[in-house]
Order: C-alpha cells, then sequence, then structure tokens
C-alpha cells in the first residue's frame, strides 16, 4: 500500500480508496433495496456523500487550524480566565489567613512572623509569577505594531464570516445530494432495477443531475463567492499580521514573504529591461551588419 | 487491485527531444525527426498542465504523427512557476513565444512558422497571431478558450472569483488549488463516476494503463503566477477583452482583424472547460478566407488523447497542416 501512495499522485490515491468505500456502502444500499424492493435514505448514504466530498472540504478544514494557531500564540481567554480565579482564590486565602491570624494571636502571644504570615508571602510569591502574563492579554493592543492590531481585527472578522458561510456552503451541498438521492428513491420505487451496474448508473445520473444545476445556481455562486472572499481575506490579514510582528522585531532573523515579494517584482522590472535592452542592441547589431554590407 | 496498481510504468514524453533554450523558467523544445515539409510547427501549450499530454504515449501520441509525417517540432514548456515567479505577465508569455519564434524562423530560414495553440495556448498564440502575422504562416488552435463570456460552470465560477483577493493571499495559485476546482466543476463525473469506471475495469491492464497515464498527467499542475491569474480572470473572464479587441500586450492592442492566416479550430462538442462557444464566434469575427473548424463528440481531453478522436479529426488536423507546410 505504501508502496501505491508514493506511486500514484495524491490525488488519485485518495479518490481511488475513497471510492472503494463508496462502492461498498453502495453495494450495502444496493442489497437492502435487492431485499425490500423499495429503498430509503439510509445512513449509509449520509457516509457516502462524506467520502465524496470530503476532498473539497478538506483544504478548508485545513484552514481551520490558522484559527487554532492565532488561540495558541494568543490565548487571551484562557489567561483571562485563569487570571479571574487565582484572583478570586488569592481573596479567598487572604481572608482565611485573616481569619487565622486573628485567631492565633487572640490565643497567643504575638510574634514576629506567624505560620500564617509565611504562608501568605510564599502565596503572594506563587501569584506574582503570574502577574506578567495574566496582564499580557490587556496590554496586547499597545505592544502591537503599527497597523498589526488593524489586520488581527480584520482577521478574526473575515475568519467568523467564514466559518458562518462554510457551514452553509456544507448545508448546501449535503441538501443537494439528499434530495438527489430521494428522487433517486422514488424512481426505484417505480421502477425495476435489476443489476448493480444499473443501480450504480442511475444513482450517478440522479446526482449529477442535481449537482449540475446547484453548482450553476445564483445562490451557489454567491455563497462560494463569499466563502472565497472571507477566506482569502483571512489568511492575507493573518499574514500581514503575523509579518509585522517579525518584521518589527529587531531581533527576527527572517524576511517575510512581503519583503520577499517586493524583491522579485523588482528583480523581474529589471529582467524585462534587460530583455527588452538585448533586442535593442541585437536590432542595431543586424542594421549595422546590413550597413556593413 | 494493489499489485496492478503497482505494476503501472508511467513514461510519458516518447519522442526524443533537445531543450534548445532555456529562460528562467521557460524552456524552448525541439524534437528530433525527418523534416520533410519546409514550414515548422511550434507547439504553445497552457501554462496550467504540462504539455507532454501531446506525447503522452505512443498510441495518442500527436507529436509523434506530426514527425511521421515530416513536420518539424518545436515545442515550449512554460515549466512550473515558483513564489519568486508571481509577477510574470502575460506579455511575458507573448514576448518569450517571439523569442521563440525568431528563433526558430532564424535557424529554419523561413518567413513564418505553424502556430498550434492548445487551451490556454490557443488564447496566447491568437493573441501572438494578431499581434505579428507577418510571422505565423497558419495558425491551429485546439480547444481554445478565446469568448470567455460562456455558460459553463467554470466559467460561471471564473466570473465569481475575485483574483486579487486570491493572488494577495496566496500569491501564485497553487496546482492542488487549481487540480480541486476543476474537480469540483464535475464532482459526480470526475470524482464518482470516473473511479468507480476504474474499480469496474481493474481486470484489464489496457484500461489501467490509459487511466493512469491520463490520471498522472491531470494531477501534475503547475502552479499559475499571480499575476497571470489577475489578469486570466479579471480580463479574460470578467471583462471578456480578447474577443472584443480590448486586451493589449505591452501597449499594441490585440485586433482580430489581423488574423488573416489559415485557421483551423479543433474543437470538443463535450468540453465542459472550453465549450464549442469559446471558439466559434471568434471564428465568425476573423477576416481569414482559410478557416476550418473540426468537432469531436468528446470532451476536453478525450480530444486529444482519445483513439477515436485520433482515427479521424487527427488524421484530418494533421492532413490540413501538412497541406499548407511547404
Amino acid at each position: 500500500m505504501i508502496e501505491v501512495y508514493r506511486k500514484l499522485p495524491k490525488e488519485s490515491f485518495e479518490l481511488i480508496l475513497r471510492n472503494i468505500a463508496v462502492r461498498d456502502y453502495m453495494k450495502r444500499i444496493w442489497e437492502q433495496y435487492n431485499v425490500l424492493g423499495k429503498l430509503e435514505y439510509v445512513d449509509h448514504f449520509d457516509k457516502m456523500f462524506e467520502e465524496l466530498f470530503r476532498f473539497f472540504i478538506r483544504p478548508f478544514e485545513v484552514i481551520i487550524f490558522n484559527e487554532r494557531f492565532i488561540r495558541s500564540m494568543f490565548p487571551m481567554q484562557d489567561f483571562l480566565s485563569a487570571r479571574d480565579l487565582i484572583s478570586a482564590y488569592a481573596d479567598f486565602v487572604e481572608s482565611l489567613a485573616s481569619h487565622m491570624k486573628l485567631t492565633l494571636q487572640l490565643l497567643s502571644q504575638p510574634i514576629i512572623k506567624t505560620p500564617v504570615d509565611k504562608f501568605i508571602e510564599d502565596w503572594m510569591d506563587f501569584a506574582r509569577k503570574f502577574e506578567v502574563p495574566a496582564r499580557f492579554p490587556q496590554d496586547l493592543p499597545f505592544a502591537l505594531p503599527a497597523d498589526a492590531k488593524n489586520y488581527l481585527i480584520d482577521c478574526m472578522k473575515h475568519w467568523g464570516d467564514f466559518v458562518s458561510d462554510y457551514e452553509k456552503y456544507r448545508e448546501m451541498l449535503r441538501n443537494s445530494f439528499r434530495r438527489s438521492i430521494e428522487n433517486f428513491c422514488n424512481f426505484l420505487s417505480k421502477s425495476n432495477v435489476n443489476s448493480f451496474d444499473e443501480f450504480k448508473n442511475s444513482l450517478q445520473d440522479y446526482l449529477a443531475k442535481e449537482f449540475d444545476a446547484l453548482l450553476k445556481s445564483e445562490d451557489y455562486l454567491k455563497l462560494q463567492q463569499r466563502l472565497f472572499d472571507a477566506l482569502f481575506d483571512h489568511i492575507y490579514c493573518l499574514r500581514r499580521f503575523l509579518e509585522l510582528l517579525l518584521e518589527n522585531n529587531p531581533a527576527s532573523p527572517f524576511a517575510t514573504v512581503s519583503q520577499l515579494d517586493e524583491a522579485y517584482k523588482r528583480i523581474m522590472d529589471l529582467r524585462r529591461k534587460i530583455l527588452e535592452l538585448e533586442k535593442r542592441i541585437e536590432a542595431l547589431e543586424v542594421r549595422l551588419h546590413d550597413r556593413k554590407d | 487491485m494493489i499489485e496492478r496498481i503497482r505494476d503501472i510504468d508511467v513514461k510519458t514524453w516518447t519522442c526524443e527531444y533537445e531543450v534548445v533554450h532555456e529562460d528562467w523558467l521557460f524552456k524552448l523544445l525541439h524534437f528530433k525527426g525527418e523534416r520533410r515539409h519546409r514550414v515548422p510547427l511550434l507547439f504553445v501549450y497552457a501554462f496550467i498542465n504540462r504539455p507532454y499530454v501531446l506525447d503522452l504515449h505512443e498510441d495518442v501520441s500527436v507529436v509523434r504523427k506530426l514527425i511521421a509525417e515530416g513536420i518539424d517540432v518545436w515545442m515550449i514548456d512554460w515549466g512550473y512557476p515558483k513564489r519568486a515567479d508571481r509577477f510574470f505577465r502575460i506579455s511575458d508569455y507573448i514576448d518569450y513565444i517571439d523569442f521563440c519564434v525568431e528563433r526558430i524562423r532564424r535557424e529554419r530560414k523561413v518567413e513564418a512558422v505553424t502556430l498550434h495553440g492548445y487551451c490556454l495556448g490557443s488564447t496566447l498564440a491568437v493573441i501572438y497571431s494578431s499581434l505579428y502575422p507577418e510571422k505565423v504562416k497558419n495558425l491551429v488552435i485546439q480547444t481554445p478558450p478565446i469568448n470567455f463570456d460562456t455558460e459553463n460552470t467554470l466559467a460561471l465560477w471564473a466570473k465569481h472569483l475575485n483574483p486579487e483577493k486570491i493572488v494577495r493571499a496566496v500569491g501564485n495559485v497553487t496546482g492542488e488549488m487549481l487540480n480541486i476546482a476543476f474537480l469540483l466543476v464535475d464532482p459526480i463525473r470526475l470524482v464518482f463516476a470516473k473511479y468507480q469506471g476504474l474499480l469496474d475495469n481493474i481486470e484489464d491492464p489496457k484500461f489501467l494503463k490509459e487511466f493512469f497515464y491520463m490520471d498522472f498527467w491531470i494531477f501534475d499542475s503547475p502552479a499559475v503566477a499571480g499575476s497571470v491569474f489577475e489578469e486570466l480572470i479579471g480580463r479574460w473572464y470578467h471583462k471578456n477583452e480578447l474577443i472584443k479587441n480590448e486586451y493589449e500586450v505591452n501597449g499594441k492592442k490585440v485586433d482580430l482583424s489581423k488574423i488573416t492566416m489559415p485557421v483551423l479550430a479543433l474543437y470538443a462538442e463535450k468540453d465542459h472547460i472550453t465549450p464549442p462557444s469559446s471558439v466559434l464566434p471568434f471564428l465568425e469575427k476573423i477576416p481569414s478566407k482559410d478557416k476550418k473548424a473540426l468537432s469531436v463528440d468528446k470532451g476536453h481531453i478525450g480530444l486529444t488523447v482519445s483513439k477515436s478522436s485520433h482515427a479521424k479529426l487527427w488524421k484530418e488536423a494533421i492532413r490540413w497542416i501538412v497541406e499548407r507546410s511547404d
């Protein structure tokens, strides 16, 4: 299997495996139809849908990792909730300590440092360790380089748009699939399909008809456009945000993609000028040669 | 099944060639063969796939058939653009075609060549022919998108894309992105029916060979340089500038009324990428007195690699080329 994976284009390999699974589900559905003489929407159809459209949906899911990445860089919510908890616990410990201190003072002669004082000191040392990271999310807006804040805000906004449209996109594909299967089931209830091949080909025709219409429909085209716009805006804003963090860090040893692009653009412009000059020189040489002749 | 697939040995480029020029990303190839006709032929392939589909394997090699007829065959390979190539423009492609044509003219001591464009290579060939008609003896356009205002799914999708947003985010449009798009325009036939067909024919070695030769080629997709993608979607699909005579290259207007040389158009009736309506308005528009269209009841790729197409359409097409090559 590994040899085949290495040898085939990765798309072919994936599509073959998925179609083997699809065939397996189709055969089970066909057997069910063969026994009962009729067919209803069954779970196996959902599994078929997942196999067929996973190939298209996966690239979007890969993008979802971007959002996880940002969260891992700036886990603001995690920090804030942990900070609240620590703060509440510190209040509790402080009041408990006051209570214990007063109790001890009542029962014994005052001493320079009670065990309670020691506990409070140790606890405050421990809590202080959280101070810098706990303040970091609050200070972040002031710490970001110019423009980076806007890219970060835009990046999150486009992400929200993308997620919302992505759900609609999945539903749209799934509804079309479901509709074509229902039409196929209706067809089966009125016809006599005698072989698996005939069954498979009819299913394919019903699916193709539905998806041909869907993929050209105005609703689909608009949704796909919104989805792509949000996705590519999100990618761009995230990249620019990260680039600005790098570009403004004097210790960063990396050139960003935008800086490289600028260099590539200048090189390309120079290349065109050189080619143009070469052409002119060649033309001059020909003219010179003609004159000599 | 694993054993059968493991035994497949895909070896494309069946005809011998040499790289006669290499410029950064682009290459000019020359195929070896006995030259019996005066006018050389230069293939201008599309920049979104690899040109070896014209020499995929011996049974369906268009290049081999042309060489067998004594045609002197040259080909441009547009390569695999990387991030550093994102600022290549359509005009750079046209300039390289001109460089190649000049080189062939000089080496073969001819006034003009036969320019054979394929898919988006046809679009480039049409642009070149209108800018430099004196250097093009014959123009052959194969599954050519020239009128981009069509109703096929791919064109509708392209019209609803925002190329600037895509390019500023990703630089070049990668082969993987294009592969997914080309499959999703017809998911049931290309993802479901096609591979179910493979499972049906898994015992047939001939079927397997042809299937995997095609799949290797289909998924061997170069990226499209960012600036080229912007022009392709923005100026060709959105504005349809070419057929309206509004497109410009390096400040020169592309005027289709300059297409007076003999023109042969090859198109496929079931083409879901460049339907017949992509080319027929072009044929009506150009003033050429010697123009012909040949079609086949196949899809975009079937025109090039199907046996039935080779038995009929290609025989006729090659005869047309040979008759105009002296």
